[in-house]
């Protein structure tokens, strides 16, 4: 609202322009360090239609003027002038701070300041809400010559103004940067249009506009358009903030660093990123392989080494349901295809409470709500929903398929239905046949899943899900490895997975929300080579739900449940199992089986309790703690833990940063300690295979780093972290044949993480993760120490990926890693090996183990996507070339038939990958 | 890369397996140990067990003396290991000085003998499964050596406690040394029988000029041959590589030799049979398959365990082993004679 003084000298002043920042909006920015939050589970990436929701917001309006004295030097002397003020109004409408941001100095600035701090308004208002805002406000200070008063006549009132203004500042959804040059279309209520760019700061504007409601429509290159109504009304001047989303190109996942703010470290990917990692065919497990503090794991296999802990101790879930082989064939694609993924938490340590019975890390995956937007022509992106989606994508290894969109008849809900089946088989068949071997089944996989979801409310979920994987392949080996003939003969191995799901997530209060999930389902393993057997099927159940209090202002508690049944039925006839640290036991064709059969049911339940303690602003700590129990076991244990965030210096969108003009880069540091305990392997507790009692491997994590912006896109963060660990489950040789396990193994881990991250914008995404880590290894205290086998002391990646335009994007990844440890046989004068008579073939005697690292590992794949987009529907093309310039890279030492002779052992060469895909 | 690294591809999740290719296994070039061979790979607790060792002298200094040891007397080391062994066997060697550890027994020769005591079985404690039969296990070593055998050089940190040494006390190598274990498994109640083997397939007919099992220990393969006693083949310019013809070899093995595992179908009900396989070796030239599957402990008998033999290119008398091995110490061989034209 405009207000004139009229005085002699005439001055007139101009509400020239509001910025309006909307704190809801900040809370929601993961790009915000001092206080990052997110849902349960993850930092969220809204969904593209949560994105294109706006706010209701109304401007502040004046409602009490205070003139500002004449300076009476500039009087006399005619001058006039312009100040434009930034003004802090609270949600009460008062003025905390008037900032002068273009002076017109003679007296203008100091004058026109004191005045605004005396000003009143209605405060601006979110969704109805009383918001606390800041504005621009113009006050001139012009001279007219005014018409005498006649005696005892009152001035004339001030010229109502008849036009206000529209403007805005266009920044990218989930940070604070600006969107430059991006198009904005106003249209008018008549029906014209003005189209305008905004400028380096992101920011626009249009003056003098008549009254009424205008169409603002937002279009920028690589993002979602966004189309908004806004009131232009007489003598105000609307500024408002708009972000717009990534453009997602297709499906699109987010993988994260461990989830804020129950965790110590943050480290988030886009979604585009992880559809986009050249090497890893845009399979959104594998990605993770290239975050700080992962280790390479040999060739392709699907093995997760995080912070020098063995593969066994990081758990996969899907939603918080556990499931064991996450993997095809051990490491040929995800179970999960990308395009169904919706977030990716990956946690390397320091781990919630509500995670528990492993120490190494968590991947939580979650699945996508199906999607039901409608897009407009050429893919353009709408506010609208109810429409259907369709993809079919084929490559190399194998074909796939998703359909989503509304259930018709049931209001409110929606599927998703997708289908995966390997077609690899159809050429390795006939090659394995060629060259002697029989094959009963090639080697196939499929699967397949199923979503069902409704939104009762806007701030509550349901959703139903069946989902499982298969894999199997049965060959006749006619003739079997000559360094061990028991690889050899009739090799069947079959696994499978299925799942159904009902997950719930809710808000029961205003200050009560209750997450929930109940799974059941089956796994199966079935393998066997020659005489050796195993068969396992499970059935587990598993039940979690977490209800979050938020007690006080800055302490919310969290308080779950995670239960898992598992009744089983395993056969197991095979030799006892090799142990790292022991000396090779000579070939397995001849050694002699052990068998067990058994039908139990485990029992797992798990409690925890957690709290958010912000006391101020910039700080956050989280405690926790857990109980586990373990009926197979008979183990009960008890883990705190604890971490925390400071932000030494907050972000620049702070409210106090805002008023004092400062623009800082965040810096946090971090840390945290806990207790981790992970039960024995089932087959260490086994009465024939193991021993029943033994306690749960234990490990104590520390961390402490600093996360600190370099730039509004370039974030540097580095995290020292120490693992001790006890209680290891190991074991000595009996008398009967057997071995007697116990838990008087121990080892440590101590290592560096460091990434430098470029965060996605409209043309580029990249980083550079370093890890330096020593990880080691005693079977008892009184033995030697040795390397744990997958230690890594060096890991470096660098990838990145860049949109050319046109559909075209580019990426590569480098990755320079120490190489792979092996154990040494014995050189001269002492025997490399031993004849073993029995087999034929001979056994190694062996150095210390793991005592000798293999040279460097170093590989550069790139990656090119080509996109057409049509009117309805969508074709791209990839090409992702693997290992490009064919390093031999040496993934082990292979030896001749008495290993007197040895020769190293290359990976994978040059693989291209093609894919092609049609979606609408 | 071949089907079986294939089909481990499949199985294991791709690591590859790209690397040198080695002398294959069944080229006789240097002094190796083919089999040994036992009276009872399954015996009773107090029976003699007589142990022969087929071996040849592949190298290029051949024919030289060869002496043979061996080593009996540990029994049920820790965890059934072989590496249980070595300390028990600290300090042996040829009766000497020092004299043999008490309990060891030493022998020389291609045969040896030695008693399963009494209380292989009663003297360990009883597998934890109670399904299980309970059983005993010895450990016998030993070694072929192209010179003498005697203890390893002081200071020296060797895992296997005996050396062999030249003519001129040099310390000599895997190529003219092999040591190794075989092991008997001692039972109240159950046998394992050495495979049955015939005699022997050339280009698809049987064949004479062979020997089996005992014939063959302690003699050479003969220097002169004629092809009315021995098959005969045509030399290959190639050498024994596999661009030349093929030819089919086979030893003759009686089905029969494929016994059901017993233990598991007494223990388990499951009726598994051995798992058998056969290796192949040549002193000229060279085969296809290094080892073929001859039973399957589910799908049971393979048939077709022959395999291809690449003919050399020096013309003379060759000679052809094939060791038969099952999966419970079993094994059983024969020779061959081929003269090559």
């Amino acid at each position: 609202m405009l207000r004139s003084a009229a005085r002699l000298p005439a001055l007139s002043t101009t509400l020239l322009a509001g910025v309006v920042w909307v704190q809801a909006a900040a809370a929601q920015d993961e790009g915000s360090g001092a206080v990052p939050r997110g849902g349960s589970g993850a930092v969220v990436k809204p969904p593209p239609e949560e994105a294109a929701k706006k706010p209701v917001v109304v401007p502040p309006k004046l409602v009490r003027f205070e003139n500002a004295p004449y300076p009476e030097a500039a009087q006399k002397a005619g001058i006039q002038g312009d100040v434009v003020l930034k003004l802090s109004i609270d949600a009460e409408g008062k003025v905390t701070a008037a900032e002068v941001t273009q002076p017109a100095g003679h007296g203008f600035d100091e004058a026109a300041q004191a005045a605004a701090l005396k000003f009143e308004f209605e405060p601006a208002t979110r969704d109805g809400k009383a918001i606390p805002a800041k504005i621009l406000y113009k006050y001139s200070f012009t001279l007219k010559e005014a018409p005498a008063p006649s005696p005892g006549v009152a001035p004339p009132p001030p010229t109502a103004p008849t036009t206000g203004n529209l403007g805005g500042s266009l920044r990218i959804a989930g940070t604070n940067v600006p969107l430059a040059g991006a198009e904005v279309l106003v249209v008018f209520p008549d029906g014209g249009s003005r189209r305008i760019t905004t400028d380096a700061n992101g920011k626009w504007a249009i003056e003098n506009l008549p009254p009424g409601k205008y169409r603002v429509k937002l279009k920028a290159d690589g993002y979602q358009s966004q189309e908004n109504d806004e009131d232009v009304v007489a003598g105000e001047a609307a500024e408002i903030t708009y972000r717009l989303a990534p453009e997602s190109e297709g499906f699109e996942v987010t993988v994260q660093g461990e989830r804020p703010p129950r965790e110590v470290t943050r480290r988030t990917l886009e979604r585009r990123e992880i559809a986009r990692i050249p090497g890893t065919s845009g399979d959104a497990l594998r990605s993770i392989q290239n975050l700080p503090g992962v280790a390479r794991p040999p060739g392709l296999a699907g093995l997760l080494i995080v912070r020098g802990s063995a593969p066994q101790d990081t758990n996969t879930f899907v939603d918080g349901t556990l499931v064991p082989l996450i993997y095809h064939f051990g490491g040929l694609s995800s179970v999960i295809p990308t395009e169904l993924l919706d977030r990716i938490d990956f946690y390397p340590g320091n781990f919630s409470a509500r995670y528990g019975r492993v120490m190494g890390g968590i991947v939580d995956v979650g699945l996508r709500s199906p999607d039901t937007r409608c897009d407009g022509p050429y893919g353009k992106k709408t506010d609208k929903t109810g429409c259907y989606h369709g993809l079919a994508q084929v490559d190399l290894i194998d074909a796939r398929m998703l359909a989503q969109g509304p259930i018709g008849p049931l209001r409110g809900w929606s599927f998703a239905v997708g289908a995966r089946r390997s077609w690899v088989d159809a050429w390795v068949k006939p090659v394995l046949e060629e060259s002697g071997a029989g094959v009963t089944t090639a080697p196939v996989y499929w699967d397949y899943q199923v979503i069902a979801e409704n939104k009762p409310t806007h701030d509550s979920k349901i959703s139903l899900r069946a989902y499982g994987a298969d894999d199997r392949l049965e060959i006749l080996i006619r003739d079997p490895l000559a360094a061990d003939p028991i690889l050899g003969g009739n090799i069947t191995l079959r696994t499978g997975s299925h799942r159904v799901q009902a997950l719930y997530t809710g808000q029961l209060s205003r200050d009560v929300d209750v997450s929930s999930m109940l799974s059941a389902g089956q796994n199966l393993i079935r393998f066997s080579l020659g005489n050796i057997k195993f068969d396992l099927d499970t059935y587990p159940v598993g039940a979690r739900t977490e209800f979050g209090f938020k007690a006080t202002r800055g302490f919310k508690l969290y308080a779950g449940y995670d239960f898992l049944v598992v009744p089983y039925d395993v056969l197991v006839r095979a030799p006892q199992p090799p142990r790292e640290g022991e000396p090779d036991p000579g070939p397995y064709a001849t050694r002699p089986v052990v068998e067990t059969q058994e039908s139990e049911t485990a029992f797992r339940p798990a409690w925890y309790l957690e709290g958010e303690w912000t006391p101020a602003r910039r700080v956050r700590v989280v405690p926790g703690f857990r109980v586990d129990y373990a009926r197979d076991s008979g183990n009960a244990d008890f883990s705190p833990r604890v971490n925390g965030r400071y932000d030494l210096v907050p972000s620049t969108d702070s409210p106090e940063d805002e008023a004092s003009g400062k623009k800082r880069l965040r810096t946090t540091l971090k840390g945290g300690v806990g207790l981790f305990h992970q039960p024995p392997q089932p087959f260490e507790t086994n009465p024939v295979f193991g021993t029943v009692e033994l306690r749960s491997n234990r490990s104590v994590h520390y961390s402490l780093g600093v996360e600190q912006e370099l730039s509004r896109h370039i974030e540097l963060s580095v995290e020292g972290f120490y693992k001790d660990l006890t209680q290891l489950v190991s074991r000595d040789a009996s008398g009967n044949g057997a071995f007697a396990y116990n838990n008087r193994g121990e080892g440590s881990v101590v290592g560096m993480e460091t990434l430098l991250k470029y965060k996605p914008d409209a043309r580029f995404f990249g980083w550079i993760a370093y890890t330096l880590s020593r990880s080691v290894r005693k079977n008892s205290p009184d033995d030697q120490e040795y390397l744990f086998e997958f230690d890594q002391t060096h890991n470096l990646i660098a990838l990145g990926s860049y949109r050319l335009g046109r559909g075209w994007e580019f990426g590569s990844r480098f990755r320079l890693v120490s190489g792979p440890l092996t154990t040494p046989v014995l050189g001269p004068p002492a025997l490399p090996s031993l004849y073993a008579a029995d087999s034929g073939s001979y056994a190694q005697l062996q150095g210390e183990p793991n005592s000798r690292r293999l040279p460097l590992f170093h590989q550069l794949d790139l990656r090119v996507d080509k996109a057409w987009q049509f009117r309805d529907w969508r074709f791209s093309a990839y090409l992702d070339v693997y290992n490009v310039y064919n390093n031999q890279a040496v993934e082990a030492l292979t030896y001749n038939y008495n290993y007197t002779q040895e020769s190293y052992q290359t990976g994978l060469p040059i693989i291209p990958s093609l894919g092609i895909r049609g979606e609408f | 890369m071949k089907a079986r690294d294939l089909a481990l591809l499949a199985l294991f999740g791709a690591t590859a397996a790209c690397g040198a290719e080695f002398d294959p296994p069944h080229e006789l070039k240097t002094l190796r140990v083919l089999a040994v061979q036992k009276s009872a790979p399954y015996a009773k607790p107090g029976e003699k067990v007589d142990l022969a060792m087929l071996w040849h002298d592949g190298s290029k200094e051949a024919p030289r003396p060869v002496q043979v040891g061996w080593f009996a007397g540990c029994h049920n080391p820790p965890g059934d290991l072989y590496a249980g062994c070595f300390a028990e066997f600290a300090g042996a060697g040829p009766p000497g000085p020092g004299g043999l550890p008490p309990g060891i027994q030493f022998g020389l020769g291609d045969t040896f003998s030695f008693s399963v005591p009494d209380d292989i079985i009663s003297s360990r404690p009883p597998p934890v499964d109670p399904k299980q039969p309970g059983y005993g296990l010895s450990f016998i070593f030993f070694a072929a050596c192209a010179g003498k055998l005697g203890p390893p050089p002081k200071g020296e940190e060797v895992a296997f406690p005996v050396a062999c040494y030249g003519p001129g006390e040099e310390l000599l190598g895997a190529d003219d040394f092999v040591a190794g274990y075989s092991t008997v498994y001692a039972f109240e109640g159950y046998r394992n029988q050495n495979a049955i083997i015939t005699g022997f397939r050339v280009d698809g007919a049987e064949a004479q000029s062979n020997c089996i099992d005992g014939a063959c220990v302690g003699t050479l393969p003969p220097t002169t041959l004629d092809c009315g006693t021995a098959p005969c083949i045509a030399a290959c310019p190639d050498d024994g590589e596999d661009s030349c013809p093929e030819i089919p070899i086979s030893p003759i093995v009686d089905p029969q030799s494929a016994e059901v595992d017993q233990i598991s179908v007494d223990a388990y009900g499951k009726n598994y049979e051995e798992q058998m396989w056969i290796r192949y070796y040549v002193n000229r030239g060279g085969v296809k398959s290094d080892v073929r599957l001859l039973n399957d402990a589910q799908k049971g008998w393979n048939s077709d365990y022959g395999t291809k033999l690449y003919a050399p290119k020096k013309p003379g008398p060759m000679s052809i082993w094939a060791v038969v091995h099952d999966n419970r110490g079993g094994s059983a061989w024969v020779r061959q004679e081929v003269l090559v034209q």
